[in-house]
């Protein structure tokens, strides 16, 4: 029972898993978004992890770029869902399909 | 007090990732948005029983304040009529992406396997209870009993399997020391040592006198890195989070 | 060399900052700021560098047999590759950064005036700017990286100074010239460093030195051949030497005063500062010195043929200039690395002078550079014939007041008393014990061959003394030459050219006065040995002292070399023989074209053939041409037809009926869901994971 750094790792690799599938099958660009910052999120925690494991802050510092690249992606990423929205009056990818030829 | 940190563990564990499914599964992105907060919570519990009380804080002002009103704004911005929410439809490709999540999670545990031997974590745990239990029968009463360090390697070079705060604080301390006394450097097995003046000073986590909690993961050291090491990258943040909120002024709105 | 004051010294970061600072706001905000202010702010930023470089060399020489450095940055740590923005100053780049930031303010104060009337002046001067710092980057960097950086940084702006009037196709084409073919040079540059640090596993100065002076040269000794080989390309690419000199010439398409700072004074010297600084890495492969010494004996030679006949008066120094570039080259292939550096100072003393003083000339002209519509311009311009006189005197070697003269005198000295040839006979002979030569002589004792060394040594000596004695004879004609047809006789201009014929604004006299005082002084820094008396050799022979530290050779070079205790009646006669081709050279020009003025035409036409081979530069532009431009214009047609009938006509129409087909099935793949593109990548991760694991 004994929480060591193996447990930490394999819940960070469980939740990015998880938000992976998000990212793959949810066609709401909100959501979408959401599964993105929850990506980044268990990222976060394999860093801090290191950083504990390693008694070393470098994970941490990590750990706080990521945060404010996610603020600042969040912020443009929403700005395109709105304007996304105002195109298409929906905020769903499967709209936005102007890749396909 | 082990028994603590493995509790707290699997509730945080368990609600992280039940939360998570949440913001999958749920139909309505509020629900899903809502969910994702919890989850945030979640992993602030988890920072802190990694030591990280600094990161925690942070995760719910920024995380779970400022990033997730902006999603909740949004939400309620756009005001999503019902036939907006998305039907359950399948398709071929969803089963490919649950599939190679699942490959991918397991490729990552086939990774961590070979990290760490459990058996060695147990007996060193097991060995330091005995010695804690043993110390304690001998200790008179009202006499304070060390916690045992406990310390367990990987076979990555500096990297622990299992640490236990005393551990860590003595490691830590004793690096402190090795620099003070000018043996090692902050820089070493990173920066090369170009001289024998440290490029930055790391903050003791300890306070010397014993009168003030352990530091490790506090705003203090992390603030020091931030304005030495790493203040280009810090700088840069800034250039990076301004232009950010420009670009999202010029994306959202409607004519400049 | 000891490293002092570890990494703390800031002076040399704000020796390289402020010429950038001068070119980011004169680029950025130039176009909006008055001319004078744009003067001022691209004048001062490296007045400020030349000010801080004085500071730094004062302490430098306050604290003898060290190193100064700075950590500016630092810039890559991965695993043993370390890699930081380093700066060192030690004797060799102290002289180069005084020269750079000194002998570039005078050129940027002469700018001020010479492009007073050009619309893009900010864009000059910011241009201007930016070469500085490349050029303080070069020669400043601790590591070869930095230097690398540097070197290209210079290699961009000279393409952007060269091609700075780009609205003329000419001109613009010299810059691509000059860009693509020092592309060639650095490309061998690189390889080299990378093979250099293939086997140090450094690209530090100091370390690479350590180890190639002590014991560590054994192992570096069998790559010490090709990668000095290699640097030496890219050092002929941006040094201009045979057979990459060509864009040189070419290259006097940009400003004048972009000709006397970059491809005179500064930026073309570079190869021989980068090879100077490797000097220990360079003497321990005699085979890469007899080639940097041939070849640079070769262009000595042939590049002052061509100036004898050119009737540009830029084109005459732009060859002249490869011709003393060709002598810094035999300096360093004869392990005379002072004489190269000595040579390099003087030269880009008078050499600026000389192009400032063809600036003037030009600007009075009216942008005529044609020699032959020239002549008594002293009437009008006393000051700029003065000092184009002092310059011409310099180059030409006349003994005593020409700076020329002793460093020339101190490469061909070394040159006849090679004492590379000779101590390779008494190291294998158990002698002389010089750690580096040593190294350098192992193989040949091993293999038994070192007689045989020595004597090929003697022989590529002579011939290199031989072709620089001629060529120093050359040189003082073409000189006196371009001085006679510019400022004496008759005026060969029409009317209105005269009429507007006019000394240059105070800006420009003035940079050309301090250059001329240079060039007269210049060279009294280095006497010849025996003409130094014993108390006074500290004094007379400053340079070699000062560069004591940096170049081992020094010190043998003056105990021993190839005569033996008798060397100093073989000094005389050397000093005889170059001060006899000078005066000779300086009278054959006088006598043809001041006394027998017919003399010209009448040789010509008796050497019809040697003439018109000399005029055509002996056709390699031609050949060249004909060489690697036709065939690669006939390769690209060769490909254009195998693609149009091979490749486009079977295989791509084949292929696109067979894609076509494929596609019409596959069409449904392409969704143009992006969540369903995102999946296939997850997928091939995954598998190429799985496959990995």
């Amino acid at each position: 029972m004994e929480i060591t750094l193996f447990h930490y790792l394999v819940l960070a690799a469980a939740t990015f898993c998880v938000g992976m599938v998000g990212v793959l099958v949810r066609r709401n660009a909100i959501t979408l978004f959401m599964c993105i910052e929850l990506m980044l999120n268990s990222v976060n925690l394999t860093f801090i992890a290191f950083s504990k494991y390693r008694v070393d802050f470098d994970g941490h510092i990590f750990a706080f770029f990521v945060m404010a690249v996610a603020a600042a992606e969040a912020a443009v990423g929403l700005a395109l869902i709105i304007h996304i929205f105002r195109h298409h009056r929906s905020v769903n990818v499967d709209e936005a399909n102007e890749l396909r030829l | 007090m082990a028994i603590w940190e493995t509790v707290f563990f699997y509730i945080f564990a368990s609600g992280a990732l039940l939360t998570s499914l949440g913001v999958i599964l749920f139909r309505n992105p509020l629900y899903s948005a809502i969910s994702l907060i919890v989850d945030f919570f979640f992993f602030a519990g988890l920072y802190v029983l990694l030591s990280a009380h600094f990161m925690a804080l942070i995760q719910v002002l920024v995380y779970g304040g400022a990033i997730m009103v902006l999603f909740m704004f949004i939400i309620m911005l756009l005001n999503l009529r019902d036939d907006e929410i998305e039907r359950p439809t399948f398709r071929a490709h969803y089963a490919v992406a649950v599939a190679v999540s699942l490959g991918l999670f397991l490729s990552i545990w086939t990774v961590l396997q070979p990290l760490y031997n459990s058996e060695s974590v147990k007996t060193a745990r097991a060995a330091a209870t005995q010695q804690y239990e043993a110390a304690k029968q001998n200790a008179g009463e009202g006499e304070e009993v060390a916690t045992p360090v406990i310390a367990t390697q990987t076979i990555v070079p500096g990297l622990h399997a299992d640490i236990n705060e005393p551990a860590m604080n003595g490691l830590y301390t004793s690096k402190l020391n090795a620099i003070k006394s000018g043996q090692a450097s902050p820089a070493d097995g990173k920066y090369p040592v170009v001289n024998n003046r440290p490029p930055f000073v790391v903050p003791p986590m300890i306070d010397p006198a014993g009168k003030k909690p352990p530091k490790f993961g506090t705003v203090e050291p992390i603030a020091v890195l931030l304005v030495n090491r790493f203040v280009i990258p810090f700088e840069l943040t800034a250039i990076l989070l301004l232009a950010a909120i420009i670009g999202a002024v010029i994306i959202a709105k409607k004519r400049l | 060399m000891e490293q002092i004051f570890s990494n703390d010294f800031h002076y040399l970061g704000l020796i390289v900052l402020f010429p950038l600072l001068g070119a980011i706001i004169n680029g950025v905000f130039g176009s909006k700021l008055p001319k004078s202010v744009v003067d001022i702010i691209a004048s001062g930023a490296v007045l400020l560098s030349f000010f801080f470089s004085i500071l730094s060399v004062n302490i430098l020489v306050q604290s003898p047999d060290s190193v100064l450095t700075y950590t500016a940055y630092q810039w890559i740590y991965t695993g043993s590759l370390s890699l930081d923005i380093a700066f060192m100053l030690d004797p060799l780049s102290a002289m180069m950064i005084l020269i750079i930031t000194g002998v570039g303010f005078l050129i940027h104060l002469y700018s001020t005036s010479y492009m007073a009337e050009d619309p893009a002046k900010w864009k000059y001067f910011s241009y201007l700017n930016l070469f500085v710092f490349a050029m303080l980057l070069l020669v400043l960097g601790k590591n070869l990286l930095v230097t690398f950086i540097g070197w290209e940084g210079v290699g961009a702006c000279s393409y952007l100074l060269i091609g700075f009037w780009y609205t003329d196709d000419e001109k613009a084409a010299a810059g691509q010239k000059a860009f693509i073919v020092n592309r060639i040079g650095d490309f061998a540059f690189i390889v080299g460093i990378l093979l250099l640090y293939s086997e140090t596993g450094t690209f530090d100065y100091i370390q690479i030195h350590e180890m190639v002076t002590g014991s560590a040269a054994i192992a570096i000794a069998p790559v010490a051949a090709p990668a000095v080989i290699l640097i030496f390309i890219g050092c002929t690419g941006k040094s201009a030497q045979f057979p990459l000199y060509t864009w040189l010439p070419d290259a006097m398409a940009g400003p004048t005063p972009v000709s006397a700072l970059i491809h005179a004074a500064t930026m073309v010297t570079s190869g021989i500062f980068l090879l100077s600084r490797l000097n220990g890495l360079v003497s321990m492969s005699h085979e890469a010195m007899w080639i940097i010494a041939i070849v640079g004996a070769i262009t000595a030679f042939f590049a002052a043929t061509m100036a004898l006949v050119n009737n540009d008066i830029k084109g005459v120094l732009a060859y002249s200039t490869v011709s003393q570039l060709g002598y810094m080259f035999i300096g360093i292939g004869v392990g005379s690395f002072v004489g190269a550096v000595f040579h390099l100072m003087t030269h880009a003393f008078f050499k600026a002078c000389l192009f400032l003083g063809s600036g003037s000339v030009i600007h009075a002209m009216g942008g005529e550079q044609d020699i032959r519509k020239m002549g008594g311009l002293k009437k009008w311009m006393p000051v700029t014939r003065m000092t184009f006189l002092v310059a011409c005197v310099a180059i030409a070697g006349i003994p005593i007041i020409g700076a020329g003269f002793f460093s020339k005198d101190l490469i061909l000295w070394g040159a006849l008393s090679n004492v590379h040839a000779a101590q390779i006979e008494p190291v294998a002979a158990g002698g002389i014990q010089v750690q580096y030569l040593i190294s350098q002589a192992l193989p040949a004792i091993t293999s038994g061959s070192a007689l045989e060394i020595a004597t090929m040594a003697e022989v590529i000596s002579w011939v290199v003394y031989l072709l620089g004695v001629v060529t120093a004879f050359m040189t003082a004609f073409y000189m006196f030459r371009l001085y006679f047809l510019t400022f004496e006789g008759e005026c060969r201009a029409d009317e209105e050219t005269q009429a507007h014929l006019h000394e240059s604004p105070p800006a420009i006299l003035i940079a050309l006065i301090v250059l001329a005082v240079l060039s007269f002084i210049g060279g009294w820094t280095g006497w010849p040995h025996v003409w130094a008396p014993e108390g006074a050799a500290h004094y007379m022979l400053a340079f070699e002292h000062w560069f004591d530290p940096v170049f081992q050779t020094t010190q043998d070079y003056r105990i021993a070399n190839r005569f033996g205790d008798g060397y100093a009646a073989w000094e005389w006669g050397s000093i005889i023989v170059g001060s006899t081709m000078a005066f000779s050279g300086v009278g054959l020009a006088y006598l043809f074209y001041r006394k027998r003025p017919g003399l010209p035409r009448a040789v010509s036409e008796r050497l019809a053939k040697v003439h018109t081979a000399l005029l055509n530069k002996w056709w390699v532009d031609e050949i060249y041409d004909f060489l690697f431009v036709k065939r690669a214009i006939q390769a690209g047609k060769a490909s254009y037809d195998f693609d149009r009938f091979f490749l486009d006509g079977l295989l791509v129409n084949g292929a696109g009926f067979v894609t076509a087909s494929l596609g019409k099935a596959m069409r449904h793949l392409q969704s143009g869901d992006v969540q369903r593109y995102a999946t296939y990548i997850v997928l091939a991760i995954v598998l190429a994971l799985m496959a990995l694991l």
